[in-house]
């Protein structure tokens, strides 16, 4: 019964670690979508040079209210 | 065990610090709702919004450092009392009496968290805050863990380290913790190996400010962000099974 249990606890940390891994794009809210959209109209690299802006993979999903 | 987690409840509930964290946490929410309004410029977000948004922030933030008061020298003054080796003739192995007093100290920070969080719980009572009862109560949930995840993190570093080190360290995590997302944002941005490599060590740090989006989205009920909740569930299971196997790897070199 004690090694079922060590078993099933790897098995659900196996499980979530391979979602993390299928399920990488985080899908953000509509606040989030206009602050992208705003910052891709700005020149960053005329004051950061290097600076990437897509530096975080995000899904756009855009609600309908 | 459990005997032992009543045990630790009951010695350290009901103290001076609860009743200050209360207060504390009704100033900060009072102060938030009557006058903490978090806009930028060209980005209006709804003012209810925002302001509970913030008040979610803070008291995460406050939550963080309470549990760390709370836990950082527990484990090292359990160790230090006799009540170790009576508890051990008892039948109850060092290593579960570390686990347990681990529980506790989450346990514990729960609590604590919740007295902090009471005053809010009464505005969104009487007052309109856009959620219902469900949003509600899950949102509350990740606030707790995330709490309770602080308090077992600094108990396993307790298991080994001195309670000051400790405290200096669980108030870093906090701190690093709840600007997790945009320290490392800077750090990937500075085109330098060295930052790449403290970025990606980063990730080790429980990356408090993405629970506590979590919760926000719950509270508002705008939950579409299920990579959250994969990062969040993920460093549930590797608190719980590092304080596991701390406090197995601990219990067996101690000698009676």
């Amino acid at each position: 019964m004690k090694r079922f249990k060590g078993i099933l606890w790897m098995a659900i940390g196996v499980i979530l670690i391979g979602i993390f891994y299928i399920n990488h794009a985080p899908i953000v809210d509509a606040h989030t979508i206009d602050l992208i959209d705003k910052a891709h109209k700005i020149n960053f690299d005329k004051y950061w040079s290097g600076f990437n802006i897509n530096i975080y993979p995000v899904k756009y999903i855009r609600k309908i209210y | 065990m459990k005997a032992l987690i009543k045990l630790h409840l009951k010695e350290n509930i009901g103290g001076k610090s609860f009743i200050l964290f209360g207060i504390l946490g009704g100033l900060v929410t009072l102060l938030l709702l009557t006058g903490g309004e978090v806009t930028m410029a060209n980005n209006p977000t709804e003012e209810i919004i925002s302001k509970f948004g913030t008040q979610w922030k803070f008291l995460s933030i406050i939550a963080g450092f309470a549990s760390v008061t709370i836990s950082m020298g527990t484990i090292e003054r359990h160790r230090k009392e006799k009540r170790t080796e009576l508890l051990a003739l008892h039948g109850l192995s060092i290593d579960k009496q570390l686990f347990a007093l681990s529980i506790g100290n989450a346990l514990v920070s729960m609590i604590l968290s919740t007295i902090l969080a009471l005053v809010l719980i009464l505005i969104i009572l009487f007052g309109n805050a856009p959620t219902n009862l469900i949003g509600f109560i899950t949102a509350f949930i990740t606030y707790l863990i995330s709490t309770g995840m602080i308090a077992l993190i600094v108990s396993v570093l307790n298991m080994f380290l001195p309670s000051i080190v400790v405290a200096i360290l669980g108030v870093f995590i906090v701190i690093i913790g709840s600007f997790h997302q945009i320290i490392q944002g800077m750090l990937l941005n500075n085109n330098q190996f060295i930052s790449y490599i403290i970025a990606k060590v980063m990730n080790i740090l429980p990356p408090l400010d993405v629970f506590n989006r979590l919760t926000r989205s719950l509270f508002f009920l705008e939950f579409n962000c299920s990579y959250d909740l994969i990062v969040f569930l993920i460093f549930i299971w590797m608190t719980l099974t590092i304080v596991y196997l701390t406090s197995k790897g601990v219990g067996r070199y101690e000698k009676i």
